[in-house]
């Protein structure tokens, strides 16, 4: 049942894509992975920059969630600053999942998350402490990161 | 009247083309200018029917059940729903909102003369009879008027099509200036019997897009949530639910939509009541699993764990002392049920505390002698609550088990827990994380908290506590990301057996050193303040006895008075035993449990000890409580018992078919370093915490008489990896051959 239920959402992802999001899989044998590219919206300090999301699928899908990981450098208080990129999406812990949750709603709340970060949820509590207070500084170095890492 | 006469008939000509209009019309056999027809009433807006209450005489003449499925609870629940958003409804009135009533039935007769002369013989009647008498004269009335109206002539279809109008308003039957329509109470049950009937009808006709498997499913293979109204497929259900009750995942039980039940949460922090422990609880009920349909075993099992779990998380339970029971004692909070399917699950309050003493701990706060009987209410033995001993009568003075008497066992288990595991702060459940940030959500109470410190953490906003520069944890949630009492990156190497330990070495079974001597060299992580350290070195589980640190801490029990050296000589005598049967050095298995670390996108498993007696469990007795592939890196063999459930995904589960006695051994799971989500093999590495696995090698872990019997049923076989997908059933095929 999952791989069905996976192939008609990427057709559908593919058929209509959300806005700045385009997906593909990693490798075209393999339905369980996904790469996810993500424009950074604009009037974020993510604009212009094109980040690699990679989204991979247990085999229990749906019922187990997805995980989610940024596979491009970014300077935001809800992706860890290492390079594993692992996010901080509530929708996506194993007790909050809900197996009619869809990718796209996971996708979507991920690129508001660069339009919005939540930095009362962060896993990089220097990153939150800074957008909440210096929130010009924050955007600087967002906006460099995206530079140096997010265009190609 | 010849054929041609009849074809000719006015009135044949006419009801033959109503025939053709209305297909379900029935012609009467023995004469032909007559006929019936049903006309369906589904009222638009529903009608509110108030059933007034019975008066004394006519008391209860219809209490059988209703005929239909699952009427009674589908009826009952869905209309009082739907009740409770009736602004004028008062409680206790009986009102219920139905949009199918049972058809008007119209027999009609065409008698000759008709249509010039003589008008249409008009019989209106439902069944029961729910339409007021006054309606249907007003009905049979407006059929004369109509047949006048119309100039004396073909007035039949006129007159239904006027029917089929009226019985939308449902004939104005509710054109009643104050609210409800009132039936007698005798109708109620045969109409809300017709009102489901039909629901469910149309209900199977529609089509549904079912938001697990996203394809279109017809109702008939959908079932509708009682509680919040959603459609799923009948196998999407099926499969979600069978595979949480098998994990033990009972919280999951219930709708599968996203943000279903997250509005009530909102409303109510809205209203200012931040009782975040009395949830309303949007589990499904057993009768609704049923209802969907569920196997009988698999329900049964539900209702068991969701009682298990509300035992355990009620930290006044107390558990009877026989080990081979461990059954809870009977209590007046949580009774036990009479009938297991009942549905009203334990309706014991969350805020109602029972009583909750330490055994061990002052005499002034256990409870009074005559308090101090409980009888199990699994195998009935009465006991003392305090003493742990037959019940001796409330004379007796009796005094509870002082820390020296505890078996090294014993000792060893608490010693473990209070190294490696922080304790939830609500429920206190033990909980070992295995990997991720520090977020942790309690498996059994949902308890958001700190790991490090144990803190409670708001739900909201759990990582405040790890941003907040005063806080003792702060930048600290990823501390201990690779697990605690697990090393991160070297954990295989670290749980490599060397060569000459693992020779099964009988001769150097050294008296002088009893098996629970155990150190582990790593009292100075022991995490007792604050704050915690923030990386204690990982658990060297291979480590000889002698380590530098092993008379630290008090620990050293070599000076054990006679019940401990007592139990020594039995452990010997048993290591003995465990030899003769030839038992290659291999690892016990534990019995871990989750403990879900939130946060991170990778839900993060932690692995849980869990006596089952909850923290401090003097209980040798573990429950089996995780999944995983066991594989023994001591021999590199699979483990696996038949009588513990081993099944392959990540998530752990919290009840198993059986329990292992496996006290004093102790396993650390590690997650294989090249491990991947589709092959969730995990490494387990079992010894007994502290002592050199050699010792434990001897067979010398204190695994009594009664217990080797069940080692005995262990099967090492060969399997692999147990890919996912792969059922128990063949596992234990493979494993039992």
């Amino acid at each position: 049942m999952g791989s069905k239920r996976i192939a008609k959402e990427l057709a559908e992802l593919t058929e209509s894509p959300p806005e700045g999001i385009t997906v593909e899989l990693a490798n075209e044998s393999d339905i369980y992975q996904w790469k996810v590219y993500m424009d950074g919206p604009e009037g974020s300090p993510y604009h212009n920059g094109r980040f690699l999301v990679k989204l991979s699928l247990p085999t229990e899908y749906p019922f187990k969630p997805p995980s989610v990981s940024f596979g491009t450098k970014i300077y935001h208080p809800n992706v860890t600053n290492d390079d594993k990129g692992s996010m901080c999406l509530g929708m996506l812990r194993a007790d909050e999942w809900k197996p009619s949750s869809k990718i796209a709603a996971v996708l979507e709340f991920a690129r508001q998350l660069l339009v919005e970060p939540m930095p009362d949820d962060a896993v990089e509590g220097r990153i939150a402490e800074q957008y909440k207070n210096d929130r010009a500084r924050y955007d600087e170095i967002a906006r460099e990161w995206t530079r140096k890492y997010a265009m190609a | 009247m010849n054929d041609t006469e009849l074809l000719d008939d006015e009135r044949s000509v006419e009801l033959s083309s109503i025939a053709a209009i209305y297909p379900e019309i029935k012609i009467d056999p023995s004469f032909p200018f007559k006929a019936s027809l049903d006309i369906p009433v589904n009222p638009s807006p529903p009608l509110r029917i108030c059933f007034e209450q019975y008066s004394d005489t006519e008391l209860p003449t219809i209490l059988t059940p209703p005929t239909s499925l699952d009427a009674s609870e589908v009826g009952l629940g869905f209309a009082t729903k739907t009740v409770d958003g009736g602004a004028t409804a008062s409680s206790d009135e009986d009102i219920h909102v139905l949009s199918h009533l049972p058809p008007l039935c119209l027999e009609i007769e065409l008698p000759g003369g008709y249509p010039s002369e003589q008008s249409p013989i008009i019989k209106l009647s439902t069944d029961p009879a729910w339409l007021p008498s006054s309606i249907i004269s007003r009905l049979l009335d407006d059929g004369k008027r109509l047949w006048e109206e119309c100039g004396r002539d073909l007035v039949v279809y006129t007159y239904i099509d006027h029917l089929q109008q009226l019985a939308e308003p449902a004939f104005g039957i509710d054109d009643i200036p104050d609210g409800e329509v009132r039936l007698p109470r005798e109708l109620k049950i045969s109409l809300l019997d017709f009102n489901n009937k039909a629901e469910r009808e149309a209900f199977e006709q529609e089509t549904f897009e079912c938001g697990v498997c996203l394809e279109p499913k017809k109702g008939v293979n959908c079932h509708r949530l009682l509680l919040c109204s959603h459609v799923f497929c009948v196998p999407c259900l099926q499969d979600f639910y069978n595979t949480c009750i098998t994990e033990g995942d009972v919280e999951n039980i219930k709708c599968l939509a996203p943000d279903c039940g997250k509005e009530g949460k909102s409303v109510r922090s809205q209203e200012g009541q931040p009782n975040r422990r009395k949830k309303h609880d949007r589990t499904l009920s057993p009768s609704e699993l049923l209802q969907i349909p569920l196997e009988q075993e698999t329900v049964q099992r539900y209702v068991f764990l969701k009682r298990k779990k509300k035992l355990e998380a009620d930290k006044s339970t107390i558990y009877c002392p026989r080990q081979w029971c461990q059954g809870a004692a009977r209590s007046k909070r949580h009774p036990k049920p009479i009938d297991p399917m009942s549905d009203d699950l334990d309706p014991s309050d969350d805020e109602d505390i029972g009583l909750v003493f330490d055994p061990n701990g002052d005499e002034a706060q256990l409870p009074p002698m005559a308090d101090r009987v409980a009888v199990c209410e699994d195998c009935n033995y009465a006991f003392c609550c305090v003493c742990k001993k037959g019940w001796h009568g409330e004379l007796v003075r009796c005094f509870p088990r002082r820390e020296a008497e505890l078996s090294a066992e014993e000792k060893a288990t608490e010693e473990y827990l209070r190294l490696y595991t922080s304790a939830c702060p609500t429920c206190d459940a033990p909980c070992q994380k295995r990997m991720g940030c520090n977020h942790m959500i309690c498996f059994k109470c949902d308890t958001h908290f700190c790991y490090l410190c144990s803190s409670w953490l708001s739900e909201d906003n759990p990582y405040r506590h790890f941003n907040d520069g005063n806080s003792s944890c702060y930048n600290k949630l990823w501390d201990l990301e690779g697990g605690d009492g697990i090393d991160p990156d070297g954990a295989e190497a670290l749980h490599q057996i060397p060569n000459e330990l693992l020779d099964f070495d009988d001769s150097s079974d050294d008296e002088d050193q009893p098996a629970w001597d155990f150190d582990d060299g790593d009292n100075h992580f022991r995490r007792q303040g604050h704050p915690p350290p923030p990386a204690p070195a990982p658990p060297r589980v291979n480590q000889r006895a002698g380590g530098p640190g092993r008379r630290e801490g008090g620990r050293n029990l070599n000076g054990l008075d006679a019940a401990g050296r007592a139990a020594a000589a039995e452990r010997q005598a048993q290591a003995r035993a465990m030899a003769e049967w030839n038992f290659t050095p291999s690892p016990l298995a534990l019995c871990g449990m989750l403990g879900t670390s939130g946060g991170i996108s990778n839900p993060c498993i932690g692995l849980t000890l869990m006596p089952r007696r909850g923290i401090r469990g003097r209980s040798p007795y573990f429950s089996w409580l995780s999944k995983g592939t066991i594989q023994s890196t001591l021999n590199d063999r699979p483990l696996v018992s038949d009588s513990v459930r081993v099944i392959t995904a990540a998530r752990p589960f919290c009840e198993a078919a059986t329990t292992i006695p496996c006290s004093g051994i102790y396993l650390t799971m590690l997650k294989r370093s090249h491990a991947s989500r589709s092959d969730p093999t995990m490494w387990v590495n079992c010894c007994r915490r502290g002592v050199p696995q050699n010792t434990v090698a001897r067979g010398a872990s204190g695994l009594g008489m009664r217990r080797i019997s069940v080692w005995e049923k262990w099967r090492i076989g060969k399997f692999a990896c147990v890919g996912a997908g792969v059922d128990e059933k063949s596992i234990s095929d493979s494993l039992c051959p």
